[in-house]
């Protein structure tokens, strides 16, 4: 490493950008996950009996925590960045003696740090509604992290390619958003009609959600092999995506 | 070799909008040198300092910071350079000492609050140490840019327009500052246009003009017969 202090200062300042304005990027995530959790949660418990043997509450709430993950872990970067431009500080980033690859590791360590911090929140308070046997801790963690990772590169990516607040929001809105709801964070895949089934297999969320879930659940509605070979697939190339446009200052050096 | 602080190479640059910046720019600079490059707006003279300092593409051409080659040597070079650029901007979450302190640690420094207090006495901003950097004036946000392209003790320090908007006595105070600094073996490149700054401040002169060096000469040399205003006017403009 060249430079570990420079990058260990400018994870520093990615934590308190976010920490100073901690009830937006803290509190309110898991205030509307603990909302999702009392409407869905608890309205539906009695409707939805169980899903393979498994309480509602007991279904919903890793993709809950896991939605905590991936909008916290995707918000910094791309906003820290977006931010950076609009106040014209790009190139001061550009100036400082930080290779490319330290520059992408203190906002990464950043975005896995709010995005796992509401994530263990959310956890905890769902604690007071729901038991769980959690069948495999391992999956918990590389699941959390893998996708925690996954959204910090795309928050990255987005950070460096979008000049306005606007594109990143439509990417949000009709992109994040979208995926995310039909990942299968509020029901299981299998119930849904062959069709959507299929296109389902398309949506890259679906597969972090199986293996997440089956970390609480035990329930694995696909191949939990299939579903770590396309994740880590995914993390590796968008990570080696991020550095190299880094390297090369697309969108960031005139 | 090892005589030069910067040494400038044929550099062209075209930005992506199609405007042709640099046309072919060589100069050096020694060390120790008090150098001016003076040129109207628009001339050029920021887009080869952010092409040094990283902000800026070159297309080609090749630059050296103490013989050192900037492309092989990227953080290296980018550690020996202080950078005052022209356009001001801070991170809003902090304060003057914080940014300084933090400005400190991207270069991998820590520890050097005395060297800080030192710097900020200098550039009279001592009793805003703690004030946050959103609730400076105009003038102080400058000084405030001199104070971070410091920290670092760089060997070369480049300044876009660094008296722009400081009133006549802090400016009388930065130009003796940047004396001092320079004295003491501080390599130094200004762009100003204060005419009677560069002509006070500046061993060497250069001109640039649509993005072309059109003449390059001491300062005694090119004041021998004319005023600095005619020759700057005569030089620029004529083209
Ligand atoms: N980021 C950019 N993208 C496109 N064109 C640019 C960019 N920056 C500068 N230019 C253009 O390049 C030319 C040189 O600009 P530059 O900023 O280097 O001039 P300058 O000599 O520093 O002027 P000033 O005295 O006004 O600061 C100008 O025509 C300017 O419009
Ligand atoms: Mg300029």
């Amino acid at each position: 490493m060249n430079n570990p202090l420079g990058t260990w200062t400018l994870f520093k300042r990615e934590n308190a950008r976010f920490m100073k304005v901690y009830i937006q990027t803290i509190l309110a995530p898991v205030v509307s996950n603990l909302l999702f959790l009392t409407i869905f949660g608890l309205s539906l418990r009695s409707a939805v009996v169980s899903i393979e043997g498994v309480g509602y509450l007991e279904f919903i709430v890793p993709g809950l925590i896991l939605m905590g993950i991936i909008n916290n872990s995707y918000q910094n970067p791309s906003s820290s960045l977006i931010i950076t431009k609009y106040q014209g500080r790009i190139a001061d980033l550009l100036t400082i003696p930080l290779k490319s690859g330290e520059i992408l590791l203190a906002m990464i360590g950043s975005a896995l740090l709010r995005g796992l911090t509401v994530g263990l929140i959310t956890y905890l308070t769902a604690l007071y509604f729901v038991d769980f046997t959690y069948p495999s801790l391992t999956a918990i963690f590389t699941g959390g992290i893998l996708v925690s990772l996954f959204f910090s590169f795309l928050g990255v990516f987005m950070g460096i390619w979008a000049d306005e607040f606007d594109k990143t929001a439509f990417i949000t809105n009709f992109v994040l958003m979208p995926l995310t709801f039909l990942g299968g964070v509020f029901y299981p895949i299998t119930t849904l009609p062959d069709v959507f089934q299929t296109i389902s297999q398309a949506n890259p969320i679906v597969y972090m959600v199986n293996i997440f879930r089956y970390g609480f659940t035990g329930i694995e509605e696909i191949s939990l092999t299939t579903s770590y070979i396309i994740v880590i697939t995914m993390v590796v190339s968008l990570g080696i995506l991020d550095y190299y446009l880094l390297k090369k200052g697309w969108k960031l050096q005139d | 070799m090892q005589d030069f602080a910067i040494q400038i190479e044929n550099v062209d640059k075209t930005y992506a909008s199609g405007t042709h910046a640099l046309k072919g720019i060589s100069f050096d600079i020694k060390k120790g040198e008090f150098f001016g490059l003076l040129g109207p707006n628009g001339s050029g003279k920021s887009t080869i300092i952010n092409i040094m300092s990283g902000p800026v593409k070159r297309n080609s051409g090749t630059i050296k910071i103490a013989g050192l080659d900037i492309d092989e040597n990227r953080e290296e070079t980018k550690r020996l350079l202080g950078v005052v650029p022209q356009e001001i901007s801070f991170d809003s979450f902090f304060s003057v000492n914080e940014s300084l302190l933090q400005q400190s640690g991207y270069y991998g420094i820590r520890n050097n609050q005395g060297y800080i207090d030192e710097i900020l006495e200098k550039l009279n901003l001592s009793d805003k140490k703690h004030t946050n950097t959103r609730m400076l004036s105009g003038g102080m946000r400058r000084r405030l840019l001199v104070a971070k392209a410091l920290v670092h003790k760089p060997k070369v320090l480049v300044l876009d327009e660094p008296t722009a908007g400081v009133d006549v006595e802090l400016r009388h105070n930065l130009w003796k500052y940047m004396q001092k600094l320079n004295e003491e073996g501080l390599t130094i490149l200004l762009t100003t246009h204060y005419l009677e700054e560069a002509e006070q401040l500046c061993e060497r002169l250069a001109f640039i003009s649509r993005g072309k060096i059109v003449k390059i000469d001491t300062t005694k040399n090119i004041i021998e017969n004319d005023k600095l205003e005619d020759v700057f006017i005569k030089l620029t403009y004529d083209s």
